[in-house]
């Protein structure tokens, strides 16, 4: 914030803000020594500094002398710096300087940085605001006694786990390396797949005090670059005290936010990143969190899978057939099941429906009763499986099969041809590749039950132009969500239910990649 | 006098398909039943005639938007008739929201035979309701989604059906032809013409087509499919059934309750609901849609959203008052078809056309678009 | 706004489901499922007798074994019993008396017994068939005497209902020797608009007329139905096959024949279809020739004599199609849609000859050739 104590509205609003006069100058006086300039006073900066953060209990203040007698101090976050290129690369250098005390002046400064530069570089720092900076940022501050200003030395490295499988997607032919928290790292990840100039990345910084690093991935020539720039200008206007997961970014940025479906591909896997970015897209990766954003995102793109592309084309078409089956039956046949019982008996072979006449014939619910119920008890019995801790998750599929599948029956309460429906239809969901999606569609199947129940095929009907509609209404960033299925753009159809194989897609999707939408060919030779 | 937004652009295919299903679900319902009763086993000469004045009427109508560089029908006639122009405007309306709500109607007597003693309001309500819901979303997921439905759900289903029904069609049963004349067949021709007619909605919603070039092909394309399609939907009862396909309430549905396949799965015709919810949202949408355009454009308002509202409430009500039996809609229809729609979707575009030709009027594309951006 | 006012429009949709009722949904276990139709005419009044299934006798998870009340075997259906003046009526009242919802929607037979048949087959049919949920597609027979008691008594077990044991035997009967394919509820309402036509109903009877013994069925002679919708006799056995020939232009069936050698040989025909062409000179229906192609089979080693069995066979075809024509004629029943051929020829000729085409029919002039070709079937092959 901003403030000038001058003002008096300003102080009203801070006041009015905080709700009470202390507070107000308590923060005021906080921002007002944050942003204050480094004095030439070695004790008075260290005091000033060890003022502002009695509560980082993590920041290490060194001293040190130089051979010549000038004293000085090193500022670090012993979490973020390497201890070995602390002490070979600054420290004893420093001390081996010449320097005196009475010999005073910002000059000293250039020859320290000129003589002791560390491998990650260095930059000048001026404001108290600008050392804490860069101390979480993996630097090491020295500062000298008697001059107004400090050197910001590169020597960070950061706590990270390796590099592992990718949890949200896995495949069995196909690479196995999966993004981490680190941002960095995973731009290597990607870096690996696409040497090229034309990799480009660019980087915003998002959250006032998280200060997250965001990356915006596209490679030139091929991604729009008018969708670059709207990334990064949604980026800049994200106004946001904190970005901890990727999520954060995308709720405030998509342009429509008001549904259930997601309209970016979140994804764990750099080959799939890699990927998008050939096909014209643009890719998010946000430091701190293992999911990247991959823009603009449709629907038949969300059903596709990495191994789609890693395996035959004809199983893989027939495997994306399948997926789209499952996405279909996990929606609609919960309601078709109820309307079918309820209403529509006729259509129910007669034989099957003297079965299911006979199973249900104890039972006091009605069928929608006894979905909605075994739905949701199969969404508790997910969600708890979802968090639930290793050690106790036998527990839980016992009592999950043991209650729901055979007790329930033999108690009545439910008849057994719903089991298989509902079980059925869990387990389909989760043959949708992404998990963003199966969430959608876990909770788009409920008002398809209530409409089924209601109005039978009418219900249903009604519920799925409304909810066609809405999809059909969506679009991620300027590309219809149902694209290319609807409106159709046949010559995307190569990568839509069925993938042709590799030697006949010569070119890249229209809707994204216009720029340059040769895929094979001689292209451009850089 | 740009008012449409992108979401109520569409292309010129997409315009066509809209029509096609606008066609397709009445004449599947309706017109197949008063068409087999007028014609009985010649309605297929009914369709062809009416396809042939359907092709015409297109003609007619694509010459108007080229002469007016793709404006609506209000512009139209304000250029040639001035203020005159307006009752002439206020009637389509009226027609179109008149037709909407004897359409509701129909779709009631359709659900009562599925649902027999449900109210017909739990039907109307929702139908209507999701006619305002995309024609507030807009003409282009309308668009889409009817699409969808159009080309993986209703031709598919309906391909397959018919292939299950051949088993028991004799082609003979269309003989002999004109036993009764040429009368009914013209009397069905005519009725067929006031469904063609009806697709005059692309005169209003000509400004929002994205691409003039190729409307030509698009919506002559959309009349043949309707053509087409009625051409199925009439002959496969008559060779079922023969002249007897005339006493049925529903014929083409009546045939699909004659689907057997192997022993036990029979009676698929629940799945005929798809097709009515399908054809009459679409219907209802684009009636209601056309008429709230031509509202908003007339007072010039930014958003045709209360327009459309209004004129679903009055839907709504003319659903419920309109027709106290099967027998009172199907007349009812049958006079908007005969007499109605092709006195304003051809008479009225013609006298325009050729009092346009007299004055030697027509405007200059003034911003119209001519591609969506992507 | 427009997320708003989108919230509005939702609201109020969702609001409509809500108050839905369900007006016309019934649970499955709420379900009589009827399975078979007899209907009767009983001093002045339709009798409607219905097999509905027996749900209960299905083994499921609730029963495993299934249960009846005096314990043993449970039976496959349960009866229902309403009477009427008219059928849609008596239907009623066979659905009042159930304790469930009587379900029309699964009723694959319907069997008219001989004196309802009298008081004529429209309002059978058309009460029926107006009724939407009634199956088209359900199976009409017609018994000799009445209808009731043929769904009563033991089935054969096997745990099928009566309805199912019928429906099965007609299956088998079309598969094999096919004395016919009982027409469909809706082929009953399709024949009485017809011109002149006779309606043919596949006959059903109790073999036994035991009561303790299990239900047998044979179905021989089939009932022809006049335009004005009477009975205009039964049609024999034998005059079934010819029949089909001419009608359905495909039937399996077999004749026996005498071969040259005196011991009598079997012919299974197979693919045998006609072509029937009503010939029309100078304004009046001149005659009808009838050709009679297709195929038959004879089993056994007889190479020598096949051109000879060839002949034979041919004659036998061409003769017990003159029997069926002659029977035909003798009870003035169009069966075989010949004025409808007429008609569809030239409608004008139809409608002057409409009222005296019975008698027209008796006199007409009818040639039967025959160009069957008899192939030897190889064991096993028949």
């Amino acid at each position: 914030m901003r403030f000038d104590p001058n003002d008096a509205d300003v102080l009203d609003a801070v006041v009015s803000e905080s709700g009470d006069l202390a507070d107000a100058i308590e923060e005021m006086l906080f921002e007002r020594r944050l942003k204050a300039k480094l004095s030439s006073s070695l004790t008075e900066n260290v005091q000033v500094l060890k003022g502002l953060i009695h509560q980082a209990a993590d920041m290490q203040f060194t001293d040190f002398t130089c051979q010549g007698g000038l004293k000085g101090q090193v500022v670090y976050d012993p979490n973020f710096v390497d201890y070995e290129l602390m002490a070979f690369g600054i420290l004893e250098p420093l001390t081996r300087m010449t320097f005196s005390s009475s010999d005073t002046g910002v000059s000293y400064l250039d020859v320290v940085a000129k003589t002791v530069t560390p491998i990650g570089g260095y930059h000048k720092v001026e404001s108290v605001k600008e050392v804490l900076d860069s101390v979480w940022y993996g630097a090491a501050v020295v500062m000298l006694e008697g001059t107004a200003g400090a050197l910001a030395m590169d020597v960070g490295k950061i706590n990270k786990r390796g590099i592992s499988r990718p949890v949200t997607e896995q495949v069995v032919i196909g690479p196995h390396d999966g993004f981490i928290e680190d941002g960095m790292t995973n731009l290597s990840l990607i870096r690996q797949r696409l040497r090229t100039p034309r990799f480009w990345i660019g980087r915003v910084t998002v959250g006032r005090e998280t200060k997250t690093a965001v990356y915006v991935l596209s490679l030139y020539g091929v991604t729009d670059d008018q969708l670059v720039g709207e990334i990064t200008t949604r980026l800049n206007g994200i106004q946001i005290d904190g970005v901890l997961e990727s999520n954060y970014l995308v709720e405030i940025m998509r342009s429509d936010k008001w549904t259930i479906f997601p309209t970016v591909m979140r994804t764990d896997r750099p080959d799939r990143v890699a990927a998008a970015l050939l096909e014209g897209r643009a890719a998010i990766v946000v430091d701190g969190t293992p999911m990247a954003i991959i823009v603009p995102a449709t629907l038949p793109m969300l059903m596709t899978a990495a191994s789609d592309y890693y395996q035959n084309w004809l199983v893989a078409s027939l495997l994306r057939v399948v997926r789209y089956l499952a996405l279909f039956s996990s929606l609609l046949i919960p309601a078709l099941y109820v309307a079918l019982t309820t209403y529509h008996q006729e259509a129910i072979p007669t034989p099957l429906l003297l079965t299911m006449a006979a199973a249900r014939s104890n039972v006091p619910l009605p069928s929608v009763g006894e979905v909605l119920i075994l739905m949701v008890m199969f969404d508790i019995i997910r969600e708890a499986g979802a968090r639930v801790p290793t050690g106790v998750g036998s527990a839980l599929t016992i009592g999950g099969t043991l209650v729901v599948g055979d007790a329930a029956v033999k108690a009545g309460i439910v008849s057994s041809p719903i089991i298989i429906v509902v079980a059925g239809i869990v387990i389909a969901i989760f043959a949708i590749p992404s998990y963003d999606l199966g969430l959608a569609v876990r909770f788009a199947t409920y008002p398809f039950i209530l409409a089924g129940a209601l109005l039978g095929m009418y219900g249903i009907l009604f519920m799925a132009i409304a909810l066609g509609l809405h999809l059909a209404s969506l679009e991620s960033f300027g590309v219809p969500f149902l694209s290319p299925g609807a409106p159709p753009r046949l010559s995307e159809y190569k990568d839509f239910v069925v993938r042709v194989p590799w030697f006949r897609q010569k070119t890249r999707p229209a809707s994204t990649a216009y720029p340059n939408p040769v895929r094979q060919g001689p292209g451009n030779q850089t | 006098m740009k008012t449409t937004t992108l979401k109520d652009r569409v292309g010129p295919w997409q315009l066509a398909f809209l029509l096609a299903t606008l066609g397709a679900g009445q004449e599947s319902t309706v017109f197949n039943t008063i068409v087999t009763a007028i014609t009985g086993r010649d309605v297929w000469l009914s369709v062809i005639i009416g396809t042939g004045v359907g092709l015409l009427s297109m003609a007619l109508w694509i010459t108007l938007i080229r002469r007016f560089s793709g404006a609506g029908i209000d512009s139209m006639a304000k250029t040639v008739l001035g203020l005159l122009s307006w009752p002439f405007l206020f009637a389509i309306v009226i027609l179109l929201t008149t037709y909407a709500g004897i359409s509701a109607r129909a779709f009631t007597s359709l659900s009562g035979i599925i649902f027999p003693t449900t109210p017909p309001p739990f039907f109307v309500t929702p139908l209507l309701g999701l006619a305002v819901f995309s024609g507030i979303i807009g003409l282009q997921p309308t668009a889409r989604v009817n699409q969808l439905l159009l080309f993986y759900v209703d031709i598919p289903a309906g391909l397959l059906l018919s292939v299950l029904l051949t088993g028991q069609q004799r082609v003979q049963r269309i003989l002999p032809m004109l036993a009764h004349g040429l009368g009914p067949v013209l009397q069905g021709a005519l009725m067929m013409v006031g469904l063609f007619a009806q697709m005059a909605i692309v005169l209003v919603l000509a400004p929002n087509t994205t691409d003039l070039k190729r409307i030509k092909t698009a919506f002559l394309t959309g009349v043949a499919m309707v053509g087409f399609m009625a051409l199925g939907h009439n002959l496969g009862p008559i060779l079922q059934f023969g002249d007897l396909a005339k006493e049925f309430a529903w014929p083409d549905f009546a045939q699909l309750r004659l689907i057997q396949v192997g022993r036990d799965i029979q009676r698929l015709d629940v799945f005929a609901v798809i097709l009515w919810v399908h054809g009459y949202w679409i219907l209802l949408t684009m009636n209601l849609k056309a008429g709230a355009l031509i509202l908003q454009r007339l007072f010039h308002r930014p958003s045709d959203t209360w327009f459309l509202v209004g004129l679903a409430l009055l839907a709504w009500v003319g659903s419920q008052v309109m027709a106290a039996t099967q027998t009172v809609m199907l007349k009812e229809i049958q006079g908007f078809n005969q007499i109605l729609f092709p006195l304003a979707g051809i008479g009225f575009p013609l006298i325009l056309w050729l009092l346009a030709l007299i004055l030697g009027k027509s405007r200059a594309g003034t911003g119209h678009a001519t591609k969506l951006s992507p | 706004m427009k997320a708003r006012f989108l919230a509005r429009v939702g609201g109020i949709l969702a609001l409509i489901f809500l108050v839905t009722g369900c007006f016309d949904g019934y649970q499955m276990n709420q379900l009589a499922i009827i399975n078979a139709l007899a209907i009767d005419y009983h001093r002045g009044e339709y009798m409607a007798t219905a097999e509905a299934f027996n749900t209960t006798a299905v083994p499921s998870p609730g029963h495993p074994t299934g249960t009846s009340v005096g314990g043993g075997n449970p039976s496959a259906g349960v009866l229902l019993t309403g009477a009427g003046k008219t059928v849609g009526e008596a239907m009623a009242n066979l659905s009042g008396s159930s304790s469930r919802h009587v379900f029309w929607a699964a009723t694959t037979v319907v069997i008219i017994g001989s004196e309802a048949l009298k008081k004529g087959l429209t309002p059978i049919a058309g009460s029926f068939l107006r009724f939407p949920e009634f199956r088209t597609t359900a199976r009409v027979f017609v018994a000799k005497s009445e209808a009731a008691p043929l769904l009563s008594g033991k089935t054969s077990g096997m745990e099928i209902s009566i309805g199912q044991e019928i429906r099965n035997q007609d299956r088998f009967l079309r598969m094999d020797i096919s004395r016919g394919w009982a027409p469909r509820a809706y082929d009953v309402l399709r024949w009485d608009t017809q011109h002149g036509r006779s309606a043919v109903l596949l006959g059903i009877q109790k073999t036994s007329s035991n009561p303790t013994q299990a239900s047998q069925f044979s179905m021989g002679e089939s009932a022809v139905i006049g335009p004005n919708g009477r009975l205009q006799g039964w049609l024999p056995g034998k005059a079934t096959t010819p029949y089909l020939w001419l009608v359905h232009r495909s039937a399996q069936a077999f004749s026996s024949l005498k071969s040259p050698s005196g011991v009598p040989t079997t012919i299974y025909w197979t693919h045998v279809t006609s072509r029937v062409s009503v010939r029309v000179r100078k304004g009046q229906v001149a005659g009808v020739d009838i050709m009679l192609t297709g195929a038959g089979k004879v089993a056994g080693t007889l190479p020598n004599r096949l051109r000879v069995i060839n002949q034979l066979a041919n004659k036998k075809a061409v003769a017990e199609t003159l029997a069926t024509v002659h029977w035909a004629e003798q009870h003035d029943a169009d069966i075989f849609g010949w004025g409808q051929a007429v008609y569809r020829k030239n409608p004008r000729l139809w409608y002057g000859l409409h009222g005296s085409w019975p008698g027209l029919f008796k006199t007409l002039p009818v040639s039967v050739h025959s160009k069957i070709v008899i192939v030897q079937g190889g064991a096993g092959r028949v």
